[in-house]
């Protein structure tokens, strides 16, 4: 019975970790802007998104060539791109860039 | 396509006749909403007039304290005095950077004490890379829950941006940074009026929500340690619909009997071409509120951003260069003291001889009319 208890106490104990985890991460798994800048030395990449006149930067690194369905490379300022990413701890990675449409 | 003359005036003709049984006067709910609407529009407009200070959440920057510090005359959901700045960067490629990464769009005009204290402003600083600043006066914003229902498919059909039809106008779509169709503000940047209100909260009054969590900028930099206590989001969800619920509800009031000089005027609008901008009327989509559901209603507006010619440029948004500006809705003109975006107008017919670019064809066909035929313009214009 002891042990039944204490298992379901480190149960509640790790649930609220992971979702105390999950809140400090940012929330968008997928986010759609327009290029802002791009670092082809640092391989990473800026949009703009935002809600109303209420605009954000968001700083993404890109995946390794071959892996996403538009590099880099083929990207420019103004362009309008979706972004599947994930956070690693210290920084978005985009997981895929499609490119919706040039501005 | 544009409605014909014809038709616009027959349109005119019902919608000016079903509004004699009950005139609406500015302030007042569309009508048709349910016994709950009209309760969320009561409830929003107390969310609306709500006066934020920095201990429930205002700023650090702000422009105002509440909704209804701008927008309050004669009624909260009009017109106010207060003017503010928006700043962005044009680029010689075409394309507009919106300096989100100094602080911009919208450059705060105030600033509590705790950041006054820790930083010495008392404003957001212009950003260094600005091309352009426009200033924007705070304008009625009845109707605006019709104009969001209007069919994006609709305001496409109006645009003509090659000027196939050679008549001098040539109307684009303005588009909001993620590619969808935009129609509000000046620059018809913001896709929905639910966005453009989550936006104006963080941007005006420094009051974080569930669809805008973080506050914005010093100029790009960290907001200090310690300056903004209240916990984020420093609104509700609830508060956030029932606020965008009262401006969704917010009837546009209904035109003043258009006898006499204010008769021949609405014709003469039509004749010069101000009406080839300045639809009279625009039509809701299928919507689920029955109010809002495929509704005619008067607009003066196609949504679309317009060339306005280089005296009256100043920032690019989204797709809208410079001197691209969205045609202004004239509904509740009558109740304006300002006109054009900055307020530079201070009559209709000050504003009307503004007109430049796309809107020189209008203007130069109203400055060759007779004396007469002038004020009967305005005379309708203030029946509006």
């Amino acid at each position: 019975m002891k042990r039944i208890a204490s298992a379901a106490l480190l149960l509640v104990l790790a649930s609220t970790l992971v979702a105390v985890a999950a809140q400090q991460q940012p929330a968008y798994t997928s986010i759609q802007g327009t290029v802002h800048a791009l670092q082809p030395k640092t391989g990473s990449f800026d949009v703009v998104t935002g809600v109303g006149m209420s605009l954000r930067i968001v700083h993404l690194v890109a995946p390794p060539a071959g892996e996403a369905a538009v590099p880099l490379s083929a990207l420019k300022r103004g362009d309008i791109v979706r972004v599947q990413c994930h956070w690693s701890g210290k920084q978005l990675i985009a997981d895929r860039i499609e490119k919706v449409g040039p501005r | 396509m544009r409605p014909a003359p014809a038709t616009s005036v027959l349109l005119l003709v019902a919608l000016v006749a079903s509004g004699c049984a009950k005139p609406v006067h500015p302030g007042d709910p569309i009508s048709g909403l349910t016994a709950e609407q009209r309760d969320r529009f009561r409830r929003g407009r107390a969310v609306f007039d709500s006066v934020f200070t920095p201990e429930t959440g205002l700023g650090p920057l702000f422009n105002s304290a509440a909704c209804g510090e701008c927008h309050e005359d004669p009624v909260s959901g009009g017109s106010g005095e207060e003017v503010e700045v928006h700043a962005t960067a044009f680029h010689a490629d075409g394309n507009c950077d919106p300096l989100a990464d100094q602080g911009g769009p919208v450059i705060q005009q105030d600033a509590t004490p705790a950041l006054k204290a820790a930083l010495g402003l008392d404003k957001e600083p212009l950003p260094k890379d600005a091309t352009g600043r426009g200033l924007r006066t705070s304008l009625a914003i009845f109707g605006r829950g019709l104009l969001d229902a209007v069919p994006d498919s609709d305001i496409v059909s109006y645009a003509d941006p090659d000027d196939r039809n050679h008549d001098g106008i040539s109307g684009r779509v303005n588009r909001f940074v993620d590619g969808r169709i935009g129609r509000f503000g000046r620059k018809a940047f913001v896709p929905t009026l639910s966005e453009f209100n989550a936006g104006a909260f963080v941007i005006e009054q420094g009051i974080t929500n569930p669809a805008v969590p973080t506050e914005e900028s010093i100029g790009g930099g960290p907001i200090p340690a310690g300056v903004d206590p209240a916990p984020d989001p420093e609104i509700n969800q609830e508060a956030l619909d029932l606020t965008t619920d009262f401006v969704r509800f917010l009837a546009p009031p209904s035109p003043l009997r258009q006898t006499g000089a204010a008769g021949k005027g609405r014709h003469l609008f039509d004749q010069i071409g101000c009406a080839s901008c300045h639809l009279p009327t625009l039509r809701t989509g299928k919507n689920s509120i029955r109010a809002l559901d495929r509704k005619q209603f008067f607009a003066y507006t196609d949504l679309l951003v317009h060339d306005m010619g280089p005296d009256l440029a100043d920032i690019c948004l989204g797709l809208a260069t410079p001197p691209e500006f969205r045609t202004e809705p004239l509904v509740g003109v009558r109740l304006a003291h300002h006109f054009l975006h900055d307020g530079r107008a201070a009559t209709l017919d000050q504003a009307i001889e503004l007109h430049g670019g796309e809107g020189s064809g209008a203007r130069d066909r109203f400055k060759a009319l007779t004396p007469k035929e002038r004020d009967a313009v305005i005379a309708f214009l203030k029946t509006l």
